[in-house]
């Protein structure tokens, strides 16, 4: 891929295999669940924006404090921009495809089938489903298909007479990906914890280093 | 037997473990600070800061610190030479491994 080296693969994968985005991401979807449950759709896509300006500072706080830091090379930065272009691509497609599909004279026999008016609670939720498998595509981060088998899944709930709403179903979804996340996100605490005298350590093994 | 000599032509600065693997990862990085490379190679500070020291000393890395808050932060480059004498160390190895039939 992008002639990117295994290695390089790696880091990249390890950079985003803390827990953190599962939180991030498990937050924005269970949030978007609650929005559309009380009727606020559109601020629910506004969840995503909101959440971004803390990504960065969760992640100095909580993971460049245990291991560090490093900047990706302009090869790899030019594949997530290009990446992240035909996902937005993709995604417009959809978009396009669905609201054709809802003005379009003459399918109105279709739009009414009893096929598409049972799938269609499920749709937010599958289309959550396969921007998850996605992202584990991406990261080569297995778990992030099971999150998205597991939005699919929890969509199919509201084709029933269950009274499982879309909101309820992205909400079902976000809770799930946050708990796995946090707890992997605690497993990495554990595996990297901070030592305060360590710092103090490395300032003055550093310090040494510098006056060599 | 000239093929088998090309290995004692190796830089011993890069051939070290330690310092291939220093290499090896900021290779693959615009940079890394002390921290990241500490953790990912699970080296000792004190031993960290000698490979560096050396490395930098060779001309295969820069180092630039500066203070965040009361901390001080380093953060470490690969150079051009430093990139060079990773690629030229690893054919040499490619060719002996191949020598090897490994």
């Amino acid at each position: 891929m992008s002639g990117l080296s295994k290695l390089e693969e790696r880091l990249f994968t390890r950079y985003f295999d803390d827990g953190l985005l599962d939180i991030f991401i498990g937050l924005a979807i269970g949030l978007i669940g609650i929005m559309w449950m009380i009727d606020l759709i559109a601020l629910g896509a506004m969840v995503p924006v909101l959440l971004m300006p803390f990504w960065k500072p969760a992640r100095q706080q909580f993971v460049e404090t245990r291991v560090g830091n490093f900047t990706f090379k302009s090869k790899r930065k030019a594949a997530n921009k290009s990446t992240f272009t035909k996902w937005i691509i993709f995604g417009l497609v959809i978009l396009i495809t669905e609201i054709t599909f809802y003005v379009k004279p003459g399918a109105e026999g279709l739009r009414n089938s009893d096929l598409i008016l049972k799938i269609v609670p499920a749709l937010p939720a599958i289309l959550i489903g396969i921007l998850l498998t996605l992202i584990s595509l991406y990261l080569k981060l297995g778990r992030f298909s099971f999150y998205g088998t597991l939005a699919v899944i929890f969509g199919f709930l509201a084709t029933y007479d269950l009274g499982v709403e879309p909101g309820h179903t992205l909400l079902f979804t976000g809770v799930a990906i946050l708990l796995i996340g946090y707890i992997h996100f605690l497993i990495f605490m554990r595996d990297n914890q901070v030592h305060d005298a360590n710092d103090e350590q490395q300032s003055q093994s550093e310090e040494e280093y510098r006056e060599s | 037997m000239k093929e088998v000599q090309s290995i004692l032509n190796v830089d011993k600065i890069v051939h070290e473990p330690a310092r291939l693997a220093i290499l090896a990862l900021l290779s693959m990085v615009e940079s890394a600070d002390f921290k990241f490379l500490q953790s990912s190679l699970g080296l000792t500070q004190g031993n960290l800061s000698a490979h560096l020291s050396k490395l930098e000393a060779s001309g295969m890395i820069d180092v630039e610190k500066s203070f965040i808050g009361k901390k001080v932060s380093t953060v470490i480059k690969l150079t051009k030479e430093g990139e060079q004498a990773l690629k030229k160390h690893l054919l040499i190895m490619k060719d002996f491994l191949k020598l090897m039939e490994i």
